[in-house]
């Protein structure tokens, strides 16, 4: 079965489907969500840095720079797609009256369902899985208290518990954002996160590791909207990149990247066996 | 729950010194931030009271240890009902003249460590009349926690806002 591709949304700037006000406060709200000081628990998490740092794997800000463009290459097609197919869901949702109404068919529960089995499937550290869960649940606890209206308690329990980047994508949809929003919003935690905690950790000169975030952050860039087009496929049902189509219907989650950190995990599950540890992760 | 730098520190003394059942003993990783961890950004704080206030039920009481210590150290009330910040006399004499939020907005001050004053030259009277100076009638109590002498104070201010909190 063939969609017609009717997009959810238009991705561009000009025309993304919202209303003028609507369009403009997506920039702030764009911005809160990203903001280092926004409540969400993040500052405590060094996303494998402070155990690369104890293996001396990161030593100085030219070490960090490889391990964030490491943590791009191979986690942020996941996160990116992840965020940007929980948003499409939950548009989805906001859209149709009835599942039946939906591309995929399913509640927005069951879209989420796969979504969240989809990134368990594809982090074998049971700690990072644990850790994406809790992010997840700060994530929408403070969405929730800055949005309660839209972020209502229904929602909340639909989204309570889920991985951090399916939370990510389906409250930036309850807070007007599109596709290639989240899916940004998720590179830029998945590498300013350990990047301020090598800051931290080693000292670094904060303006020298701004110009590395910006350089990292600038050819993450194309994987956003990249993101938000293979999830707009893969809601479709028409394929995502390199995926097997052998899913059927609408909607696997077979497209979404299957590339993995092994020595990420391998930190993960490190550095949570350590007690003298600063970070959450 | 403790809020340590080097998590075990704190609470591998608490578990020695056999003041709580270990099981009750929480630690949270604060990302070398502990200040932002208990006031700007508490949420890891409150899912650990969330999980500790479900072991214990309603009944119970959940301490937080701040793991700064410093003059702006302060919680946030959206995850504390009543704070106490507590001073070393040991530190100088200076330090409730100096102010902060600590000194001056928490619920409860205690000046401990009394006993070393004359050792240090630290006039305890002038640390206490400057704290009082600034707090706008809140209580201090000045304490020598390791002898006992101050505590049941303490313990009465805490019974009598634990039932002024829950009404």
């Amino acid at each position: 079965m063939m969609s017609s591709g009717i997009p959810l949304w238009s991705d561009g700037l000009a025309g993304d489907g919202l209303a003028g006000d609507a369009r403009r406060a997506r920039y702030s709200t764009l911005m809160l969500l990203a903001d280092g000081r926004f409540p969400s628990g993040g500052h405590a998490y060094s996303a494998g840095m402070e155990q690369a740092i104890t293996w001396g794997d990161v030593r100085d800000l030219a070490g960090a720079e490889e391990f964030l463009a490491g943590r791009v290459e191979t986690l942020g097609p996941m996160a990116a797609q992840v965020a940007a197919a929980g948003n499409v869901a939950a548009h989805g949702a906001a859209k149709a009256v009835a599942p039946a109404g939906r591309q995929s068919g399913r509640t927005l529960g069951e879209d989420l369902d796969l979504l969240d089995e989809a990134v368990d499937a594809r982090l074998a550290s049971a700690s990072a899985r644990s850790v994406s869960r809790e992010q997840g649940h700060r994530w929408l606890r403070a969405v929730r208290a800055a949005w309660p209206a839209w972020v209502p308690s229904a929602s909340y329990v639909v989204l309570d518990g889920r991985h951090g980047w399916v939370v990510l994508g389906a409250v930036g949809a309850a807070v007007g954002l599109v596709p290639s929003d989240v899916a940004r919003v998720a590179l830029y935690d998945l590498v300013s996160a350990p990047l301020w905690a090598a800051v931290r950790l080693l000292g670094l000169d904060p303006f020298a590791a701004l110009e590395v975030l910006v350089g990292v952050l600038a050819r993450a860039d194309p994987l956003a909207s990249s993101s938000a087009a293979a999830a707009a496929n893969g809601a479709a049902g028409t394929g995502g990149t390199g995926g097997t189509g052998g899913t059927g219907g609408t909607g696997g989650t077979e497209w979404i990247s299957w590339l993995a950190a092994p020595l990420s995990e391998l930190a993960a599950e490190a550095h949570l066996q350590r007690e003298e540890r600063l970070f959450a992760s | 729950m403790t809020n340590d730098i080097y998590t075990t520190e704190d609470a591998d003394t608490l578990r020695r010194l056999g003041v709580l059942d270990a099981k009750l003993i929480r630690a949270v990783r604060t990302g070398c931030c502990p200040h932002t961890a208990i006031r700007d950004d508490i949420g890891a704080n409150l899912d650990a009271v969330d999980e500790l206030g479900q072991d214990i039920g309603q009944e119970g009481v959940i301490l937080i240890e701040s793991g700064g210590d410093n003059l702006t150290a302060t919680f946030s009330y959206g995850l504390i009902d009543r704070q106490i910040f507590v001073l070393d006399v040991a530190g100088g004499d200076k330090v409730a003249r100096k102010g902060g939020p600590g000194v001056t907005r928490s619920d409860l001050l205690v000046v401990n460590k009394v006993d070393l004053a004359p050792m240090v030259g630290a006039d305890v009277d002038r640390m206490l009349a400057d704290a009082a100076e600034v707090r706008d009638g809140r209580p201090v109590i000045p304490t020598t926690v390791r002898s006992g002498e101050g505590v049941d104070e303490v313990v009465r201010w805490m019974m009598a806002e634990l039932v002024l909190a829950r009404l």
